[in-house]
Parts: C-alpha cells; sequence; structure tokens
C-alpha cells in the first residue's frame, strides 16, 4: 500500500516537472507578427493604417517586449483642431503607449486655414518642399534611433491615423525597415480595454496629463545644426 | 384522408409561390424613399449633438447624418469629403446633420459607424445604410462629390 502511494507521488510530481521543462524547452518567445499591411476602405488606404493591428485589434498585441508603443500627438496641439471636428488634446491614450510628439521631430504642412498653424517651433528635422528630411541636430537621429529602435516593431499611433501615418513614411524614407513599422490607427476609434482616460471629469478643459508618458524633446540641450552659407 | 393531403400541398405551393411573387417584385422595385419633407429646397449641414441625435432615432424621421473628425497629416482626403458632401448638397439643394464622432456614443448608430467619415441614413427611425470608411467598396464613393451623390442616391431619392 505504501509503495502505491509513493508510485502514485511520483507519478504525479514527474507529470509536473516534465510539464514545467517542457514549457521552458518550447516557449519561444511572443508570436512572430505579420508584415504590415494596409486595411481596406478610404481610413486604412489615406492614413496606412494596417489591416491586422489596428485600434479594432491593438489589445491582442499590447505588452510584447519585441514592440515598442508610440503614440505620436502633443499633450495640448497649437493647431485649433476643434475649427474641423478634431481634437487638439491628448485626452486619451492606449495603455502600453509612450507620447513622441510629431510635430516636434518634424515640421507639420498642409493643415486647412481653418486650424491655423500648429507648433512653430524647434524641430529636429525638416521636411523640405522636395521631400527630404534634413536633421537639424547633431542628435537628430540619436533620439530617432533611442524612441524608434531599428531591431524592435514599432506600433505607431494618434489621434486619428495621421501623424502616425506621416511618422511611418518619414521613418521609413530614413532608412528604417518599413516591414518593422505598423500605423495602427487613431485612439479617437479605440473601443478596447486599454484605455486611459486623460480628460478629467473634475471639470472643464480639465486633463490628468500627469498619467500621459510623454517625451518632450529639449532642443536647449542639442547642438543645433548651423546652416551652411 | 388522400383529399386533405392534396388541399395541403395545393395550399403550400400558392404559399410558395407568393413568397416568390413578393421576392421577385421587391427585387425590380424601386426601394428607393424620400427623406422628410423639411430636408429638401436647402443645401446645407446641420450641426446636431448627442442628445438631437437621440431624439431622430427616437422618432420616425427619415434623414441622414454626416459623422466626421477631421484628421491631418498633409494627405486630407478626410477632409475633403466634407467639402464634397457640401458640394453635393448645394448643387442638390439638400440638407444632412452632421456630427462629431466624439458624440455618437450611445446611439444606435454608433453600432453601424466604426470609423469616420461616414453617412448614415435612416429610414422612419432606423440605420437603412451607412457609407463605411473601412469597405473597400465603398472607397470609390468617397472621391468626390459626384462620386458621393452615386452612393447617396441608390438609396435617397432626389426631389
Amino acid at each position: 500500500m505504501k509503495n502505491k502511494k509513493a508510485a502514485i507521488l511520483l507519478f504525479v510530481l514527474a507529470f509536473i516537472a516534465g510539464g514545467v521543462i517542457s514549457y521552458f524547452i518550447f516557449d519561444t518567445g511572443p508570436a512572430k507578427l505579420s508584415k504590415p499591411v494596409v486595411g481596406e476602405g478610404i481610413y486604412s488606404e489615406t492614413f496606412g493604417v494596417d489591416k491586422n493591428i489596428n485600434e479594432g485589434t491593438i489589445d491582442d498585441y499590447l505588452n510584447r517586449e519585441d514592440t515598442v508603443y508610440r503614440d505620436m500627438r502633443m499633450l495640448i496641439d497649437n493647431a485649433a483642431y476643434e475649427n474641423i471636428g478634431g481634437d487638439s488634446y491628448l485626452s486619451g491614450f492606449v495603455r502600453g503607449f509612450e507620447a513622441v510628439p510629431f510635430p516636434l521631430i518634424v515640421n507639420v504642412t498642409g493643415l486647412p486655414p481653418e486650424v491655423g498653424d500648429t507648433y512653430q517651433g524647434d524641430t529636429l528635422f525638416t521636411l523640405t518642399d522636395e521631400g527630404k528630411y534634413i536633421a537639424n541636430y547633431d542628435e537628430s537621429l540619436e533620439f530617432l534611433e533611442f524612441y524608434f529602435p531599428r531591431d524592435k516593431n514599432i506600433f505607431l499611433m494618434c489621434g486619428g491615423a495621421g501623424y502616425a501615418g506621416s511618422m511611418k513614411s518619414m521613418l521609413t524614407d530614413l532608412g528604417w525597415d518599413e516591414d518593422k513599422i505598423y500605423n495602427v490607427g487613431g485612439y479617437w476609434f479605440y473601443e478596447g480595454d486599454n484605455k486611459v482616460t486623460v480628460k478629467s471629469d473634475k471639470g472643464e478643459d480639465v486633463y490628468d496629463f500627469w498619467k500621459v508618458t510623454y517625451h518632450d524633446i529639449d532642443f536647449a540641450s542639442m547642438n543645433r545644426i548651423e546652416d551652411e552659407a | 384522408m388522400k383529399r386533405k393531403y392534396v388541399i395541403l400541398s395545393v395550399g403550400l405551393v400558392i404559399i410558395g409561390l407568393l413568397i416568390a411573387l413578393h421576392v421577385y417584385l421587391s427585387s425590380t422595385t424601386d426601394q428607393r424613399f424620400y427623406l422628410d419633407d423639411q430636408y429638401y429646397g436647402t443645401g446645407s449641414l446641420i450641426d446636431i449633438d448627442n442628445n438631437r441625435l437621440k431624439e431622430l432615432e427616437d422618432s420616425d424621421a427619415s434623414f441622414a447624418v454626416l459623422v466626421y473628425q477631421i484628421s491631418i497629416c498633409g494627405r486630407v482626403s478626410a477632409y475633403d469629403f466634407n467639402h464634397y458632401v457640401e458640394e453635393f448638397l448645394e448643387d442638390k439643394e439638400m440638407a444632412l446633420y452632421q456630427i462629431l464622432f466624439f458624440e455618437i456614443e450611445g446611439t444606435e448608430m454608433a453600432e453601424h459607424v466604426r470609423v469616420c467619415p461616414s453617412v448614415v441614413i435612416y429610414r422612419e427611425g432606423q440605420v437603412a445604410a451607412f457609407l463605411d470608411a473601412v469597405a473597400a467598396e465603398h472607397t470609390e464613393y468617397y472621391k468626390s462629390a459626384e462620386d458621393f451623390g452615386k452612393w447617396l442616391t441608390n438609396y435617397v431619392k432626389l426631389k
């Protein structure tokens, strides 16, 4: 009887040990992502929003160690987007995304007259009329490589997918692998379980910006590249 | 007993024929409808909010709503679409409502519209059709006022 009990106990322990060992042998990390593919419809085609990884499915792709998550909005955009139905405030975001403001990375062009100008201050790069990105600081490229590492998947988001699409274009033009960059769309259309609301219910125009991991750019600490004469 | 089976069979055949006739007539007759009278004779976009939309949905009204939220990146076709709708409305002297995407939460419209811009047509208070910004087959209807008109007039009659 004693021997039988010992045998059963040994069997159970061996079963558990086998399971644990198998986990470590066969767990190869997060599933590989499919290559970016632009979705269908005017929205996806206009901004290059991904067919498979977008605001409707992003909850299934959060917390990956092989991926960085970047929200391209400013906390308060200078452009009066409310005049055309937009939102100048970073009023919420998807948990896990960190804000790296696109208008501070490169000059924003093509705004409708109703919104006026967006941020007009220093930028890391200037996009010329010929479509070239010119670095304004010695550290410009280093900044991009730090926040958009070339060896990771890069998920880009903003309010309506616009800045995210422009950021993907810029990184691709500067030599990043476009197959590792995903425009996952606009927070405005996100209905998932990882919403972080920034607009406070404490009163009109009250925003809890302290919730946002916001990477401002300290241009004063950088070395500006002087224009050649 | 045999007579009962004959009567039953004849009855089923007649019912089947009536159903087939109904389906045929439905597919060939014009299913389009008029919006309510007040939406003709003036070319305009009328701003509404969440409360007003809910009132309209609770009524038996026939109307249409442009849902928008402008995103800017230099490629501004979402913004252009609003202009195309305005152009069409001015030309055909029709009025639609317009509402911000943020304002549709909790409405029947929100169950259909995932992203914007979109136009939603209501018939007697029920969603009859909507222009879908993530549907490949709808892409062409966003390209100009004329193209938008082609979509709208699939469902709505002009005066």
